[in-house]
């Protein structure tokens, strides 16, 4: 069986190795029975994100890898992955995903075509801009931030006391360089892939918000396979993932290394400068627990917290 | 052949097959596709529809349809013929004057909008003006598709920024690389220009004496329209607003121009404006949806690493060798591909080579864009070029029939871009 | 029935150049509003890039099927035109045929685009639009496309002798 895997980021993104290490994983513990093909750059959607997740579901793509915003679309609870600095660091976000919390969101994703073989990190949001280094909240107020267009992050930096603006990315470098918009939110590797360091000299490391990236396969897909595939499949996803994990902890401070030496600077905001970002974002957060469901929000909270015992 | 079996390639003779027998292009790619989904079971019948949303869903396209309602609007309020009279005043009795006004302002309006279809959209309006000052309506037509190819090699440009983020380049590099080409485009392309003006007698203009006060007068009359692109460069480089976005300021700004100045268009007469370019705009879109499906197929068939494992047996290692094959199959996929399809599908299997070599990857990238920029141009699927033969209302065949010394013209940048370093790399060792 | 018949198209017609110049026209005000609202009034106005992508998709697949009826998506008729008459009928026969295949079948399948997002629930990132309006829109145009294929093959608006449209 040939196996197409879809995805919408770059070749050189960590996302990608963790799909040539399924593709290693499966064809080499099937003995070649069952071949993957890596289709990166979202070549396989026509690079869009929404007609992604839709073909998985029909089952014209066998498996997609996804970030939770983008998941939020087809399930608003997927959104309690991003909320405002919820997840103190990367282990107690993946340690959630691997836990009840984790397994509840995957479970709603299967009535709606989709299933959810294993979670990886697709890191913190930090905070890239031309004027600065943005130390306090105050240093924000006013700049052009380009977020996606997602509202949790659209209210939470109109809050911070920014401009959000919600644009196409394919125009964030020209508009960055031409001063359109004077920064963005992004995880550190996204900065770098997508190059915005080159017109975009300080990256703030606020630790905004957080996204986890599921490998999915589609219902479709996944009916095709024996038992014994199943677990071959998905034991591949999950080690794959692990991987992946390993590798986005180690690129970020490398690639923090690679943008520093080409000029950019690095400012990381001591813990009172970030409480107050968090002051201003809090009423957000109040609203988007009610919207999401206070009582999932809740979970993830208190398992945060049992965590850091 | 192995090659010779691979669906995509089947595919391909159908689809000509279809296009001999006068299937609409966007029909013939289309079955082509469809031919390999049922023939060879190659994928769900689902994901064309997916493939079209996909490929339409895209905010740099949105400046197309606004484009072709500036146009619009430039003729229909009289600043078209304005312009025209002022250029003609400035340039004189230049054999081939608007016809080399429209390659220079191809080049003004690319190095603001990193798309060519929009630049197309945005000049069709001299096919006319040319027309009546006797130029074949095919040239004319060919004149404005190929002053489009400008677009996406000089900077600003789209395509440099994804060819950046796949290569891992630097993008004001690949900037800076695409100026020195763009130039030469300008310089081959009106040369022949020149050249064919004074074989078929395509006269400047005669018409009025050219005096300081004549030049003044007509500078007063056409103020207004001049004002049109200074207000779109100035606020894309000043950072008001991106380039798609200007094209929305350019439609808003003519019309209140309208309003206040000329009083040619009423309201009763703007749904005509946009209905007309929303179909022209329909043309388009499906042909670049059906490429994007037979790209799909292209894909998942191997086509392509077919194709580059062929180039490295065949060439024996040789630099030059490979380059000329590369080029090759760029100015192939390009004539069925829209250049950004083109350029993800081939630049991940071309990089290996290109570091083996140790041909600079920035170079590679003003010599990729020079040829997929063509690739608008080249029949059967030149999007640029089908754009401006609905908008100068002339049949495609004949428009692609006057394109191709235009074509050949580029391909000669190519291989000079390729082959004479200094053109593309001189401005970007300047960087450091 | 003739009259019905006339009564229908002229409706359709309307119908037509209504939706495409409502969302056509909805571009130029969404795009340039989110010029004026960043650069005035330091604020971002989010949902007019995504609905502004939506109504391309829309307004652009529905001038597609509009130019279906005038015959403007051309062929390449250099082969044909050295037909005799009669050999030129048939081409034209074949011609409409691959063309109602063709988008009969993006029509089909749109059906099931439609069906699946309405089954899932699938919303958009930014205004929160139902993915299953957007697919039943490309399903209208596809089926709109269907009919004014029909209508320019019987007024012959796909005849090789005929020199250009309009
Ligand atoms: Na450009
Ligand atoms: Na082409």
């Amino acid at each position: 069986d040939t196996i197409r895997l879809s995805t919408t980021v770059s070749d050189s993104s960590n996302w990608v190795k963790a799909a040539n290490k399924f593709k290693e994983l499966v064809e080499a513990r099937s003995e070649g029975e069952h071949k993957v093909e890596v289709y990166a750059n979202g070549t396989l959607v026509s690079g869009n994100d929404r007609v992604e997740l839709e073909m998985a579901q029909a089952g014209a793509v066998d498996i997609i890898m996804k970030s939770t915003p983008w998941l939020s679309q087809l399930n608003p609870d997927f959104i309690v992955v991003s909320m405002p600095w919820i997840f103190p660091d990367t282990d107690a976000a993946m340690a959630v995903m691997d836990g009840p919390v984790g397994d509840k969101l995957s479970a709603k994703l299967e009535s709606q075509g989709i299933r959810a073989l294993a979670w990886g990190s697709g890191s913190f949001f930090q905070l890239y801009t031309n004027p600065g280094p943005i130390e306090t909240v105050d240093d924000i107020a006013g700049v052009k931030i380009r977020t996606p267009g997602l509202e949790l992050y659209l209210n939470s930096w109109s809050s911070i006391g920014s401009v959000p603006v919600a644009m196409s990315f394919a125009e964030v470098f020209s508009a960055l360089q031409a001063g359109a918009i004077d920064g963005g939110i992004s995880p550190i590797p996204l900065i770098y892939s997508s190059r915005f360091y080159e017109v975009s000299k300080n990256i703030s490391m606020v630790n905004f918000s957080f996204e986890a990236i599921g490998m999915l396969a589609s219902n479709v897909f996944w009916a095709r396979l024996s038992d014994d595939d199943k677990a071959l499949v998905a034991q591949a996803a999950k080690d794959a993932m692990i991987h992946q994990r390993e590798v986005a902890a180690s690129e970020e401070t490398e690639l923090a290394r690679v943008m520093e030496a080409s000029g950019v600077s690095i400012h990381t905001p001591s813990e009172e400068a970030l409480a107050g970002f968090k002051a201003k974002v809090a009423p957000v957060y109040a609203e988007f627990k009610e919207k999401v469901g206070a009582e999932l929000v809740s979970e993830v909270e208190a398992q945060v917290k049992a965590l850091s015992h | 052949m192995e090659l010779l079996t691979n669906p995509a390639v089947i595919g391909l003779m159908v689809f000509f097959g279809f296009l001999a027998l006068n299937v609409p292009v966007f029909v013939a790619i289309g079955l082509a596709g469809l031919m390999a989904f049922v023939v060879f079971e190659i994928a769900p019948l689902s994901v064309i529809p997916y493939v079209f949303s996909g490929s339409l869903d895209s905010f740099p396209l949105l400046a197309t349809p606004l484009f072709i309602i500036a146009g619009n609007f430039i003729t229909r309020t009289g600043i078209a013929t304005k312009l025209v009279r002022l250029a003609e005043l400035v340039l004189g009795p230049v054999p081939g004057g608007l016809a080399l006004t429209v390659l220079v302002t191809g080049a003004v309006l690319g190095s603001m909008s990193g798309s060519n279809i929009a630049t197309v959209a945005a000049l069709s309006f001299l096919v006319q003006p040319m027309v009546e000052r006797g130029y074949d309506r095919g040239f004319a037509v060919a004149v404005v598709a190929a002053g489009c190819t400008f677009g996406v090699v000089i900077p600003p440009s789209i395509g440099f920024i994804i060819y950046g983020v796949i290569t891992e380049s630097s993008i004001p590099k690949l900037f800076a690389a695409g100026i020195g080409p763009g130039l030469t485009m300008l310089l081959i392309l009106g040369g022949y220009v020149l050249y064919v003006s004074k074989k078929r007698g395509y006269k400047g203009a005669d018409l009025e004496n050219r005096s300081w006060s004549t030049f003044f007068e007509a500078f007063k009359d056409a103020f207004w329209g001049l004002m049109a692109p200074v207000i779109i460069l100035g606020g894309i480089y000043s950072g008001v607003f991106t380039a798609t976005e200007a094209a929305a300021v350019a439609v808003v700004y003519l019309f209140v121009i309208d309003r206040l100045v000329y009083k040619q268009i009423s309201f009763a007469q703007l749904p005509d404006v946009i209905f007309e370019s929303g179909r022209t705009i329909g043309v388009i879109v499906l042909i670049i949806a059906t490429s994007a499906v037979y790209g799909w197929v292209m894909q998942t068939q191997g086509l392509a690493t077919m194709l580059n494992s062929f180039i490295l047996d065949t060439s024996g290692g040789n630099a030059i060798v490979i380059l000329l094959f590369f080029n090759l199959v760029l100015l192939v996929a390009g004539a069925f591909l829209e250049p950004i399809a083109a350029m993800y599908l081939l630049v991940p299997l071309f990089k290996p080579t290109l570091e083996a070599i140790g041909f600079d990857l920035v170079h590679f990238g003003a010599v990729l864009t020079v040829n997929l920029s063509m690739a608008h141009l080249t029949p059967p699927v030149g999007v640029g070029l089908f754009l401006a033969s609905q908008l100068g209302k002339v049949p495609f065949a004949t428009a692609a029939r006057y394109a191709i010394p235009f074509v050949l013209c580029e391909v000669v940048v190519i291989l000079l871009v390729t082959y004479v370093k200094p053109i593309a790399m001189f401005l970007p060792s300047l960087l450091g | 029935m003739k009259y019905v018949a006339a009564k229908a198209t002229s409706w359709l017609d309307r119908l037509e150049k209504f939706t495409v110049v409502t969302f056509c026209g909805s571009i130029v005000i969404l795009i340039f509003m989110g010029v004026l609202s960043r650069y005035f009034f330091h604020y971002s106005i989010a949902w007019s890039e995504e609905l502004a992508r939506f109504l391309f998709l829309l307004g652009a697949l529905f001038g597609a099927a509009s130019a279906c009826k005038t015959g403007q998506h051309g062929g390449i008729p250099l082969l044909v035109d050295k037909f005799p008459p009669a050999l030129q009928r048939v081409t034209e026969v074949f011609v409409g045929i691959c063309m109602l295949v063709f988008i009969g079948y993006l029509a089909w399948q749109s059906y099931g685009t439609t069906m699946r997002a309405l089954a899932s629930g699938q919303t958009s990132m930014t205004t929160g639009i139902s993915i299953w309006v957007i697919n039943l829109g490309m399903f209208l145009a596809f089926c709109l496309a269907f009919v004014r294929t029909v209508q320019g093959l019987i007024i012959g608006a796909y005849r090789i002798d005929k020199p250009i449209v309009e």
